[in-house]
Formats: structure tokens, sequence, C-alpha cells
């Protein structure tokens, strides 16, 4: 009798508590949730708020989104609870944050990966499945190698992977990511073939790279920034089509390589983002409280310190910004054979 | 930097009055946070960025130490009294802390626990101090080759973690490896085993992968409490709690087992690819093979499966601090965390950190020290209290464990879907338990997988693919080649033939 009792007991209270968690997606973190449910658009937000960063921590839009993330939430009033998401070039946060209600409480934070997501067939989803509320910065691409390294200039890397096809080891972070997109433009326009080894972040990219287990990479200038400033690595070329302050010796790709002036300038930008459909007043709010996160000082030491820009982007100027990226990026990797995908045939115009 | 102003700024973690509070605080969190199954210490180091922001860059730097040193001891607990390990660091504790308990020594098993944990951060952070710039480079230099058979190494622990059927514990394994390997490939960029509508939350969820976590708390918390449910009748064991503190004798002779334990530890936890949890199985399978004669059998109680998990566990804290330190990588979750901590307080943590700003960098290693001594102090309390736990009859100490294992799993994603798993793999654990298959090997397969599997295709990759090429690069390297030597032997010595040899000689 009494196992018959202590395993209803147990079978109840699991029963109880799942039947608690299947009523809303996100975690009713605060008390009262459902109290709350008909005022939702009236005082957005009243409990904690979730963000889905689409690369690993530590990395550069990991340390952007959730700088940004603290003063917005003083603005707002509520917690961000942040969770890392990485995988298929951000495909797995888009999926996620798709995959939930649009009502303001889970956020995308990411990077520009999904503007090419379609012409390279990571994923289903871009920025078009998505309303941006505020692009936070930006930044650009550094090609660099250990500091013992070989190679002294760019062209003698790209000579040594004319003369030796398929060699030389490129560290990348997989399909869809900066590194191995970069590099694969260079493959299309200097005909260069490296053997691209897919590591799990830039981070771990710049580790293989001053460990010997890889011969160069190309990354995020804000990954890969303290390493140069403290001499571990040397950056033979900006992937740019100018100097950068702070870079002054690092000479511009285009200077060497003119014909790079016609896919360049390109980099990287990170933002934040709610599913399409979003209530306007909610929109408005989150916006109001990035926008102010953008101009704090803090933020703009932090977003400097890493090799980036501050973009503070918002409505139809940060749509629109989107929109053109992901044409011009798309058709320039279509036309340089990267991608396989017409831009066209998935509804991108040129 | 004089040597004499680096002590000052580490001292700075024992003079201050509001760091030191910050740091007892955190240490305090730490062990009852770890303790609890499910409530990770990745977790509570993010949610506490989320109210430390605000405040100067030590004191959130003291309260994150010290929870990060209170945590990983913390999982032992839960593991020695309900065998439910509070994290995956502890799941070899459980092995030798539960039968224990079922002796009515919980009390001493925790005794013996605290004071590993504490010689093993101590160790830890004296590696740290010492050896940053050596160890870094040789983190750094560890190859994707290397990676991998630090993971083959990894599998041949499903002889000590499984039971005395071989066959059962490989296939357990095996499951856990196939879990692991559920999901998006990241590398490609294709699924692998989702199921579900496109666009369905179930997929969504399927394509991040199931989290070893609530693989652990499925197959050791929801398994064991219904498989206590089953034999109702049996009277809990009456704790002694009289000889908590062991004795100076006890603590001297294993200090040879602490001190490899603690290198182990600290070597693993300071590559940026493997932390804690690996660490301290490496460390019990190495004290399961070379201990020649323990007072009691392993499985039933050995202290030297106490003392080994236990030490590597903390000493892979200082070792995981060493590439956060010194290269601004961070060697496990918590550092990662701790790394982001850093820069929102304006800190440019990388090479130069320790030029840049060596204030936070000695007060880091002087908090870990402080931190170990509050350990000391806090690991003894309360444990009158826990071993009671024990004591609770089962039909009401069951469901709540139950309940702490739905509680664990929802808090982790805040995902109701990682509830259904964990209700499924503890249902998959019960019948595994019943039919006598190790739930172990099981979760060490899902930690092993990625290890394996990504680092032997980066490694294939590297050398074009080329097997021969793969097997000429390993001799080639030194460290490839003892790691690839340390593979053969445990092959060797694990094979029928050598046991029915050794059992001859």
């Amino acid at each position: 009798m009494k196992k018959i009792i202590a395993i209803l007991m147990a079978a109840v209270m699991v029963c109880s508590l799942a039947a608690c968690g299947s009523g809303t997606s996100s975690a009713p973190t605060n008390s009262g949730s459902s109290a709350a449910k008909p005022a939702e658009t009236a005082a957005y937000p009243t409990k904690s708020i979730q963000g889905s960063i689409m690369w690993s921590a530590g990395g550069i839009c990991d340390t952007v989104s959730r700088a940004a993330g603290l003063v917005a939430q003083e603005e707002l009033g509520q917690s961000i609870v942040f969770t890392n998401r990485p995988g298929s070039g951000g495909g797995v946060s888009t999926a996620y944050v798709n995959a939930q209600a649009a009502d303001g409480y889970e956020l995308l934070f990411g990077a520009e990966n999904p503007q090419i997501a379609k012409v390279m067939g990571t994923s289903e989803l871009d920025y078009d499945d998505f309303y941006p509320i505020c692009l936070l910065s930006n930044s650009y691409g550094g090609i660099y190698v250990a500091k013992d390294s070989k190679y002294q200039t760019v062209e003698d890397l790209f000579n040594d992977m004319l003369a030796n096809p398929g060699q030389v080891i490129a560290a990348t972070t997989g399909a869809g990511g900066l590194p191995e997109t970069a590099a694969t433009i260079i493959r299309s326009i200097s005909g260069t073939e490296p053997n691209m080894v897919p590591f799990d972040g830039e981070n771990e990219c710049a580790i293989a790279v001053m460990g010997g287990n890889a011969d160069f990479a190309v990354s995020t200038l804000g990954s890969i920034a303290s390493f140069y400033q403290s001499g571990d690595i040397r950056i033979l070329a900006m992937f740019h089509n100018e100097r950068l302050e702070g870079f002054d010796d690092v000479p511009a790709i285009t200077e060497i390589y003119p014909e790079y002036n016609e896919v360049l300038p390109w980099g990287p930008f990170y933002g934040v983002f709610v599913k399409q459909g979003t209530d306007q007043a909610i929109i408005d709010t989150l916006t109001a409280a990035f926008s102010k996160a953008c101009e704090a000082p803090d933020f703009q030491e932090l977003v400097a310190s890493k090799g980036c820009f501050v973009m503070n982007m918002t409505g139809d100027e940060a749509v629109e910004y989107l929109r053109k990226y992901r044409s011009t990026t798309s058709y320039m990797l279509y036309d340089s054979g990267v991608a396989t995908i017409d831009p066209a045939s998935v509804g991108i115009e040129r | 930097m004089e040597i004499s102003q680096a002590f000052g700024y580490a001292l700075q973690a024992l003079t201050d009055p509001k760091l030191l509070f910050c740091l007892a605080v955190g240490v305090f969190l730490g062990i009852y946070v770890g303790a609890i199954p499910g409530l990770s210490v990745t977790m509570a180091t993010s949610l506490l960025i989320s109210f430390t922001y605000s405040w100067a860059t030590l004191p959130a730097l003291a309260a994150m130490v010290g929870v990060y040193i209170g945590g990983v001891y913390g999982g032992s607990r839960s593991a020695i009294l309900l065998n439910i390990p509070g994290a995956p660091a502890a799941v070899a504790t459980a092995l030798e802390g539960y039968p224990l308990a079922r002796k009515g020594l919980a009390g001493q098993a925790i005794g013996v626990t605290v004071i590993q944990s504490v010689l093993g951060g101590f160790i830890g952070t004296m590696i740290l101090c010492l050896g940053a710039p050596y160890l870094s480079k040789f983190a750094m230099r560890f190859a994707p080759r290397d990676y991998f058979l630090l993971a083959v190494i990894g599998l041949f622990l499903v002889s000590s973690l499984g039971n005395n059927r071989p066959a059962r514990g490989i296939l357990s394994a095996a499951l856990g490896l196939f879990i692991g390997f559920i999901g998006l490939d990241n590398q490609t960029g294709h699924n692998r085993f989702v199921l579900g509508a496109s666009g369905s939350m179930f997929r969504t969820y399927m394509m991040l992968g199931v989290s070893y976590v609530v693989v652990m708390i499925g197959l050791f918390g929801m398994s064991e409490a219904l498989i206590q449910l089953r034999d109702l009748t049996t009277t809990p064991v009456k704790q002694k709690v009289d000889k908590i503190i062991p004795s100076w004798k006890n603590t001297v002779r294993f200090i040879p087992l602490t001190l490899k334990s603690s290198l182990i530890g600290a070597v693993v936890g300071a590559l940026p690819g493997t932390g804690g949890d690996i660490a301290a199985l490496l460390a019990y399978d190495q004290a399961k093979r070379t201990t020649k004669n323990p007072e009691t059998p392993f499985g039933e109680g050995a202290m030297e499966g106490l003392v080994a998990p236990e030490s590597a566990n903390n000493a892979a804290v200082g070792g995981a601090c060493i590439p956060m330190l010194s290269l601004g990588i961070p060697g496990d979750a918590v550092t990662a965390i701790m790394l982001g901590a850093m820069y929102i307080h304006g800190l440019n943590p990388g090479p130069l950190l320790m030029t840049n700003s060596p204030d936070v960098f000695y007060y880091i290693i002087g908090a870990m020290f402080v931190g170990n001594i509050f350990l000391l102090i806090f690991g003894f309390t309360g444990i009158k209290a826990f071993s009671k736990i024990v004591e609770i009859p089962k039909e009401i100490l069951m469901p709540i464990i139950i309940l702490l294992s739905v509680v664990g799993a929802f808090s982790i994603n805040n995902s109701i879907m990682d509830v259904y798993w964990m209700i499924a793999f503890g249902i998959l654990g019960y019948v595994m338990k019943l039919y006598h298959f190790p739930v172990g090997p099981t979760v060490l397969g899902i930690i092993l997988s990625d290890l394996l599997e990504l680092n032997f295709r980066r490694a294939a990759t590297t050398v074009g693919n080329s097997l021969p090429a793969l097997l000429t690069d390993i001799v080639s390297h030194p460290v490839s080649l003892v790691l690839a030597v340390f593979v053969i032997c445990m092959a060797i010595t694990s094979s029928s033939p050598y046991k029915r040899w050794k059992a001859k000689h």
C-alpha cells in the first residue's frame, strides 16, 4: 500500500510540474505570469527576457551582446537571461527563436551570418524572418599568422598556397562562419587552395594558429586584437579596402591585390532581433533600450577595444542595411562561385 | 613586476574585508547550489553576472571565484548521499561515496571529499601560480590528434565505471556516444538523427542536441528514485556523524594519490577542450588501476576512489584559469563566463592582462587560495543536517528527488523539453538498472562524443584525410606518441589474455 501511495505521489508531482511548464514556452521566472497576460502589451516587460546568442561564450558576438544587454536591462527594468546557442553559422539560434512566440520575450543576438544562409544553404531562415531592434556594432576581418610563422607578407602566404595546393592549413569555424567565407572568397579571387579545418569558434582558431596546428586564419579583428597587441600573432593584411586605426602598420589587402576592391568593404556586424510579428509597442520599447546601450560610454569603450565600431542603427535604416548587406554579399558569393545557390532563386534581388 | 608588489595584490584577497565577504558568500552559495543536481556552477556564475555587473571589478570577481570553487566541491554531496551527482564532475564520486553512505559512513565520506577538494584546490592554484606560462604553451600546442587520443583513453574508463559484465558497460557507453552524436553537425551544417516536423520546437531542440546534464539527471536522479521506490521495506541506514573530520594519518597516507590526481586535474583542466568532468573520471580510473590493495574494494566504498576524483576536479579549477588568465581563452564553461564578465568590467583579458591589469591577475590567484580556506571552513558545515537526508523515509524522500530532478532539468535552459527528455532518460535508466546495465558509461559516452569525433575529423582533415599520414603524424610528435603508447598499454592491460597471464604470475 505504502509503495503504491509513494509511486502515485511521485507521478502526481511530475505531472503537475510538467503541466506548469508547458503553459508558456518561455520560463515563467516571475510568479503570476498568467495574471499579467492581458496587460502584457500595455506593460511590457513584466518578466525576464530570454536572449539567444548565436556564437559561443567568450567570442566577439557573445561579448558585444552581453555588454549591450546589461545596459538595456537597466532601461527595461527586467533582466535579460542569455543562453549561447551556437551551431550551423547561427542557424540553430535563428531556428530556436523562430520557434518561440513573437511576444518580445525571446531576443535573438546575432552576427551577419544568417544573411548568407540562403545562398550557402546552411539555413532556411535569415533576418527577413526577424525585425532588427538595433544593429549594435560592426567590424572587419584580418588575415593572420603566428608570430614565428615563415610567412612575412600576405604574398608569401598566397604564393605558398598557389605552389602547394591543399597543404596550407586554414583554421575556420565551419560552414557559414566568417573565417570560412573569407577564405573561400580569397580562394575564388586569388586561386589559392587552403586545407580548411573547422574549429569550434574564432578563439579556438587563434589557439590553433598560435599553437602551430593551423598555418593561418581570417578572423574578426575583435577576436584577434589582444593577440595582435601582445605580439603573439602577426596580421599580414586587413580584409578591408583601407587601413584601420589601431592597426596602422597592417596594410589593406587592396594595397597588394587591387582586385579585392570588387568585393570589399565587407565584414561582420552584430545586432539584436525579434521574431517578425512582434507588437510595434514592444519593438519601440526594446529599440529605445538598446539604442541607449549603444550610447553608454562603457559599451563604446568595450567595442573600440575589440577593434569594432559602434553602429546604433535602428528602424527602417537597419532594415534597409540588412537588405543591402544580404544582396551585395549573396551576389558577391554567387558571382565568385563561392555560393552555389542562385540568390534570385531564393528571392534575393540584386 | 616586483614580486612584493604581486604579492601585495594577491594579499588583497585576505586584507580587504569587502572582498573577503564577497568571496565567502560566493563559496558558501557555491557549495549549496552545486549540491543540487541540475543547478550547475555554470548557471550560478551566469546568474551572478546579471547582478554583479554594477559592482566594482574585484568584488564581482571575488563572488565568481567563490561560487566556482564552492560549486565544484558541492557536486559531491548529493553524489554521496543520494547517488545523484550534483554535477558531471562528481559522477566518479558517486561510485564510491554512495556505498559508504549505505554503510552509515556518509559523514566520513563527505569529510574526506572536503579535505581532498581543498588540497586539490591548493595544488591547482600552485600550478596556476608557478606553471601558467609553460602549461599555457603546452595547452596551445595540444593538437586535434592529441585531443582525439585523450578521448580514446577516456573510452577505456568504461571498464572502471561498469560492473562485472564488460559487454553491458560497452553497450551503455555506445548508447552514450550515439546520444552525443544527435543534433546539428557544426562542421558541415547537416542534421543527424533529428526528428520532428520542420520548424517545430521538438526539431529545434534536437538540432541543439540532448544536453548531457539532462541525461545525467535522468539516468542518475530520476532512475535512482524509481529503483528505490521498488523496495520500501528496507529501513534507512542510521548515519554515524561523530567522526567527520578525517584523521591526520588518513590524509597523509593518501598524499601521493592526491598529488598525482591533482596534477591530472590541473593539466586536463588547462586544456581548452576539456574540463573538470573528464579530469575527475581520468583520475578515478588511474586510482583504480594503480591502487594495489585498497582497504575496501573499489565499487564498495574505497577511500581512494573518493580522493582521486575530488582532488582532481578542484585542481582543474586552477588549471582552467591558466588559459583564461594567460591567453584570455576559456578553459571550461565557467571560465568562459568569467571572461565575459571581465570584458563587461572594462578589462581586456588576453595575453596582456598580466601587464595591463596585474592587480586583477594576482587578485584572482590570491582569491583562489583564500577561497579554498573558506571551502575548508564551510565544507564542514551542514554535514550533520545533510546526512539526515538519507534517514528520511523513502516514500517522502524519493518523490522529493524526482521533484528536484524536474526542477534541475528545467532550469538548465528554462526549457520544458529538457524535462520530458529527463523523464524519458529516467525511465530508460530504471530499465537499465533493472537489467544490470551500468548507467555511468552512458554519461561518459556523451561527455566524450564531441571530443572524440570532432577532433578525429580535424586531425584527419589536417593531414589530407589519409590514414598513413595520420599515423606518421602521431608517431612523429612526442606528446601524441606518449598518448598513443598510453592507449596501447591500456588496451593490452584490459584484454583478457593479459588478465589470464597476470593471474598466473
